[in-house]
This record gives C-alpha cells, sequence and structure tokens, in this order.
C-alpha cells in the first residue's frame, strides 16, 4: 500500500492524460474539473463482500418486483403495504409507462445502491438509484492506471479484478437487445457524466450517440450512420425521463428521440434503464423497500436502511419534530446532495421554517439518524488525515443479477462535512474487494 | 488483450469530427511546424507576419511582431490561434472516445495541456516539440490501432486536406503538394463518405499541368477545388 501511496502524483497525472473530469454548472457556466482521486483504497475483506453482495442482489431484485407491480397489477397498494400517495404523488412515477413490459421484465439495469459503514461495522444503505445512477467509469479506469503505477501493489495484495465492468455492461445490454445495434445515448459533452458516457461506450463497444444521430421510423429506432441507417436495439440512455422522448413527456426537450416511447411500448427497443424507475428510488420510497424484500421475496431484508421517519406518518412527524435537532432532514424531489439538511446547523429561525415545511408539506420529506459513518483515511499534503465516505456499489440485472466487484467510494474533502457528492467538491477513491 | 479497436457503425455526427479532428490536429502541426521557425527568428532577426497573414488568410489584428508570437501562438479567443486549433480539435476528439480510443484521446489531451504550459515556459521551444511528439504520436496510434478503414481514412482526409490548403498558402513545393494530394486521393478512395469524385480528378489534373501555370492565381483555383471536395457530384 506505502508503494501506491509514494506514486499518487504519478496516478493523477495518468487520470489527467486520460481526461477523468467531470462537469460542473456553477451560475450558469459549465466547467471540467479533474475528479481529485486519493490513493489509499478502501478494503472491504472477502467475507464481508460476500454479505453485501447478497443483499445486494436481494433489494434489487425486489425493487425490480416493486417496478414490475406497479405498473401493472399494484398488489403492494392494494395490499396496504405501500401507501399509493408515496407511488403516484412522486415525481418520478410516470402513467405513460403503464402497461408496458420491457424485456425479462427488468427495470432497473443498473442500479447504483448508496451504502455507510457504521463504526460498528454495520453497512447501512443511504440511497437506491435506479434511473441513471453514475460513477462506475471512475474506479474502473482508476484500477488500471494504479496497476500501472504501482504493480508491486498488486502483487502482495490479493484483490478482486473489477475490470471487467465493460464485459458486464455489455453482456446486459446484449440480454435486452430487441435485435439491433447497442447504443449509449449521451446528452452531449457539456453533460456533468459526459466522460463516462464515452468511456463506457468505448468498454462495450457500443454506438455512443448523441441528440439527432437517432430517430424512429415505424415504431422502429435508427441510429443515422455513414452506411445510412442502422436499427437500434438497446439504448443505455443517459438522460432523464422527462427529456427522452418530447412526444410523450417535455415537448419542448431538444434532446430527447421522438417517438421512442411508442416503440419501447411496441417492444422493439430495450431502453435501460427502464423510464418510470423514479418512484422506486424516490426518498420517500426508501423508506419501504425492506418491506418489499419480506412482500415479494418472502425474506428477511439482508441491508439495513438507516433508520428513518416519514412526517407522512403522523407519529413520525410527531417524533420528527420533536427530535429535529439530532436528525438530518432531506427533500425527496432532490438529489446530488443538495436538499439535505441537518437539524443542529439551522439556527432557531431556519428550524422553525423547517418545521413548518415539514406540517405543511409533509409527503415532501423524509427523516433519518445521523449515522456516524466511519471515516476514510486519506492524503492532505503529504499526511494522512480522516474524512468521511460512503460506497455506492452497482448491481447489474440482466438475465441474471450480478454485483461488480468493486465500487465508487466517495469522500468529503471538507472534514466537518458528511456530503461527499463530486458537484460539492468530494473526491473518489478505488474500492478492493480481498479476494 | 487490447489490439486496439475494431469498429464499424459511425454516426453522421462521428464522420464530421473525425474529418475535423483530422483537420485541426494537422492544422496545429504544419503551423506550429511554422511557428518553431519563426518564434526562433524573432529571437534575433526580424519576420514579415503581415505577409504570412496574408497567405494564410487570417485576420491580422496585431500591432507588431511580438503581438503577433503571443496572440498568434497562445491567445484562445483569437479563432486562428495555434492554441485555438488545438482546443478545436480536442473538441472534437472529445466527442470520439469510443471511435479512436482513449489512448489516441490522451495525445490530444496531452498536446493541448502542452501548448497551454508554453506560454509561461522560459523555453516553449520545447513545448512546442512536445506538442508536436503528441500529434505524431496521435497519427501512429490512429494508424496503427484503428482497424476501420473509415475512422482511419476520414481522419486521413481531414489531414491531407489541410495539409494541402497551408501548403499551397504558404508555397511549398508543388512535387510535395501533389505527393499530398495523391495520399488524400487514396485515402478518399477507402471511405464510404461522399465526396465529389470528379472534384478530385479535377484537381489532380491542376496539378499535373505544366509549372510555369502554378502561380498564386492558380492555386487560388486549386483551394476553391478542395473547398468544394465533399459537395456530392
Amino acid at each position: 500500500m506505502e508503494n501506491l501511496i509514494e506514486n499518487a502524483t504519478l496516478i493523477n497525472e495518468q487520470l489527467a492524460r486520460y481526461g477523468v473530469k467531470f462537469g460542473i454548472y456553477k451560475n450558469g457556466t459549465f466547467n471540467e474539473r479533474l475528479f481529485p482521486f486519493d490513493p489509499i483504497p478502501r478494503v472491504i475483506p472477502k467475507d464481508e463482500w460476500a454479505e453485501l453482495e447478497k443483499g445486494l442482489i436481494q433489494r434489487v431484485t425486489a425493487l425490480n418486483c416493486f417496478l414490475a407491480d406497479i405498473y401493472s397489477k399494484k398488489r403492494i397498494i392494494a395490499d396496504g403495504v405501500v401507501p399509493e400517495d408515496f407511488v403516484f404523488s412522486s415525481s418520478g412515477y410516470l402513467a405513460q409507462v403503464e402497461g408496458i413490459v420491457p424485456p425479462h421484465s427488468i427495470y432497473s439495469h443498473i442500479s447504483g445502491i448508496d451504502l455507510v459503514q457504521a463504526k460498528d461495522k454495520t453497512w447501512y444503505v443511504l440511497e437506491d438509484n435506479l434511473r441513471i445512477p453514475s460513477g462506475a467509469s471512475y474506479p474502473l479506469i482508476a484500477r488500471g492506471l494504479c496497476r500501472n503505477c504501482s504493480p508491486e501493489t498488486f502483487v502482495k495484495n490479493r484483490v478482486v479484478d473489477n475490470r471487467n465492468y465493460g464485459i458486464l455492461l455489455k453482456d446486459v445490454l446484449d440480454d435486452m437487445n430487441a435485435g439491433g445495434i447497442n447504443v449509449i445515448f449521451t446528452p452531449g459533452r457539456y453533460n456533468a457524466a459526459y466522460f463516462e458516457h464515452a468511456y463506457l461506450a468505448e468498454q462495450t463497444g457500443s454506438v455512443l450517440a448523441q441528440p439527432g444521430d437517432l430517430f424512429v421510423d415505424n415504431n422502429i429506432v435508427y441510429c443515422k450512420t455513414l452506411g445510412g441507417r442502422e436499427r437500434v436495439g438497446a439504448i443505455y440512455r443517459r438522460i432523464s425521463d422527462e427529456y427522452l422522448d418530447p412526444l410523450c413527456f417535455k415537448s419542448e426537450s431538444l434532446i430527447g428521440i421522438p417517438g421512442i416511447m411508442q416503440a419501447y411500448r411496441a417492444g422493439n427497443v430495450a431502453i435501460i434503464n427502464a423510464p418510470g424507475n423514479g418512484c422506486a428510488d424516490d426518498k420517500g420510497i426508501y423508506y419501504f423497500v425492506p418491506k418489499m424484500v419480506k412482500y415479494y421475496l418472502n425474506e428477511e431484508p439482508i441491508l439495513k436502511n438507516a433508520p428513518t421517519y416519514l412526517p407522512f406518518y403522523e407519529d413520525d412527524k410527531k417524533y420528527v419534530l420533536e427530535n429535529i435537532k439530532k436528525l438530518v432532514i432531506k427533500d425527496v424531489a432532490e438529489a446530488g446532495g443538495y436538499g439535505v439538511l441537518f437539524g443542529r446547523d439551522l439556527d432557531d429561525e431556519k428550524l422553525s421554517e423547517m418545521k413548518n415545511l415539514i406540517e405543511t408539506q409533509s409527503r415532501r420529506w423524509i427523516a433519518q439518524e445521523v449515522i456516524d459513518f466511519i471515516d476514510l483515511p486519506i492524503m492532505e499534503n503529504g499526511e494522512t488525515v480522516e474524512r468521511k465516505a460512503d460506497l455506492r456499489v452497482f448491481v447489474l440485472a440482466g438475465k441474471t443479477v450480478q454485483v461488480w466487484p468493486s465500487g465508487l467510494t466517495r469522500f468529503s474533502r471538507n472534514p466537518a462535512s458528511f456530503v461527499v457528492n463530486s458537484s460539492q467538491g468530494g473526491g473518489f477513491k478505488d474500492t478492493w474487494i480481498l479476494a | 488483450m487490447d489490439f486496439g479497436i475494431a469498429k464499424t457503425t459511425l454516426t453522421l455526427n462521428q464522420v464530421d469530427s473525425l474529418y475535423w479532428l483530422g483537420r485541426y490536429t494537422e492544422r496545429v502541426f504544419t503551423t506550429l511546424r511554422a511557428f518553431s521557425d519563426i518564434h526562433d527568428n524573432h529571437l534575433d532577426s526580424t519576420f514579415d507576419y503581415a505577409a504570412y497573414c496574408e497567405k494564410l488568410d487570417i485576420y491580422n489584428g496585431f500591432s507588431n511582431l511580438d503581438d503577433f508570437c503571443k496572440r498568434y501562438a497562445y491567445d484562445s479567443t483569437y479563432a486562428s490561434s495555434i492554441i485555438s486549433g488545438i482546443i478545436r480539435a480536442y473538441d472534437n476528439a472529445i466527442v470520439l472516445r469510443d471511435t479512436i480510443g482513449s489512448d489516441a484521446l490522451s495525445y490530444i489531451e496531452m498536446a493541448q495541456r502542452a501548448m497551454q504550459e508554453a506560454e509561461s515556459s522560459p523555453n516553449p521551444a520545447l513545448k512546442f516539440q512536445r506538442v508536436k511528439d503528441c500529434i505524431m504520436a496521435f497519427k501512429g496510434n490512429v494508424f496503427d490501432s484503428i482497424s476501420d478503414r473509415n475512422v482511419r481514412n476520414i481522419i486521413m482526409c481531414g489531414m491531407e486536406l489541410e495539409r494541402i490548403d497551408i501548403y499551397l498558402r504558404l508555397s511549398i513545393n508543388m512535387e510535395r503538394v501533389i505527393y499530398e494530394c495523391c495520399r488524400l486521393a487514396d485515402a478518399l478512395s477507402q471511405t464510404d463518405v461522399q465526396c465529389n469524385r470528379v472534384q478530385m480528378q479535377k484537381i489532380l489534373n491542376e496539378l499535373c499541368s505544366p509549372p510555369e501555370r502554378q502561380d498564386y492565381e492558380d492555386k487560388m483555383i486549386l483551394l476553391q477545388l478542395i473547398d468544394g471536395l465533399f459537395v456530392a457530384s
């Protein structure tokens, strides 16, 4: 490990060489930044990973069952397990998707599950990301560069190779493909995750298509190519649902593919991940995921949620209002680390405002106990310091459900902050699963 | 084991970017070769930068030779500067990672960085050398690692067109221009890109006309013919 740390500058130079960046808009201006990399990996022992892996497969399987149910029979609502308010008032629920059954009934093909580990070593799920979770490309490229810069580290440590993500992803695209080429559809180079779109296209041998490249004719999606038009069988789209098809969702979208939803409904193209998944990764629905595991799989949930309260329920609301100072409050409509408020950081005026919002818009908020999650060591100015970090693990669901033996460990560079998102200045490190 | 990219599906936007990637990398490479000499002369003699601008048909808004040497190389707000050329090359390369591969793209990334570093370097000529090295490595990577004939040859067409354009403007000897034209015709014949094959023949005919005809006016005719190459006949 020392050798890896000694070569940190080399590794970061290599990351710069390969353009490992993310985009960020600030005050209306787009900037690309190198994603700060810390050489000290997060290390997960084999047995611990095996348990996590089982829990993640279970959780994603249940979430896929939930999505299949919600867009068809809605049994879980009829049986009173999940209140309908939490489904139909979710901005991620799309009535336009009702009745569409995607190939193999898989809705969330690539799930990014955010976890934290408490000081007692218990893992907690913080968030399920089932729409277009990003981040796999960073540890993927970093591993290869770390091996080049510090080969002896990987001789001395038995680490599971994670460089197969492109193959796993290609397998998912092939499994879902309705006939034609695989495409990764990007909104363009000024998207925050453009590096990832392009890198994954390279790794999977897919065509990287941008707005204007794809069109629909007679319910078939085609790509405009040098050789004429080529049929598209699977689209790993990296744009949000609402911009996907101006004929179906936001009519003002200039980056969508007019008519794609009709082609999808006709079963002529697979859309990865399926539109409408947002109703299952809503911060409010998160509360119900352990119940989904029991309901659909008849199993005890292996992974724990962070202790969560829904002000929607009167008992929970009372608890939240009484204990707000020790809780973290999250706006269910926000993502990327935005809309997260720690009660302890609010002054009396803000607390009063927050309480009023919880009273009047109870569906909009969830509250969680602040988990004292473990700090990880990072290098800062040549010294080791401790910082908060989470872990996003990627679960890929095609004909089988697999967990990529790696993940994106993001850390806060601000010693006083729990927020690790890259858009908020966080960095990343490799995640080693020991063999 | 990775033996490079073997890709067969190219979107029309990618075709466009491949062509312009070729043009801009060649523009930077060739003008930087010329500029390296200008920069060297500037150390202890002078240079007619106004004539240079006229030949290349670029806007001469420079106040003096110092201003020319600085802004022609490093001013990213000046569209004809060398740094603008490398930025445009990068703009086209960045959307082609899946087509040309991360390795080829990394050379453009490094060339851009070296050009940016040259401005504050005490010995910019070494940085210019680094930019040229990176572009040569890019060319080598493209022609050695990419097996798709369209990808290779569309980039080659862009490079050759740009090279012919600049060589004609800078009055490089006609034998060399003819050689580059033959390479362009060869590259074109190996792509599926729609172009005006009749125009290509006209270019070759013009080049093979008697040497006394090849004055500046005739070069302009050639440049016009080149401009019309990708308008389908």
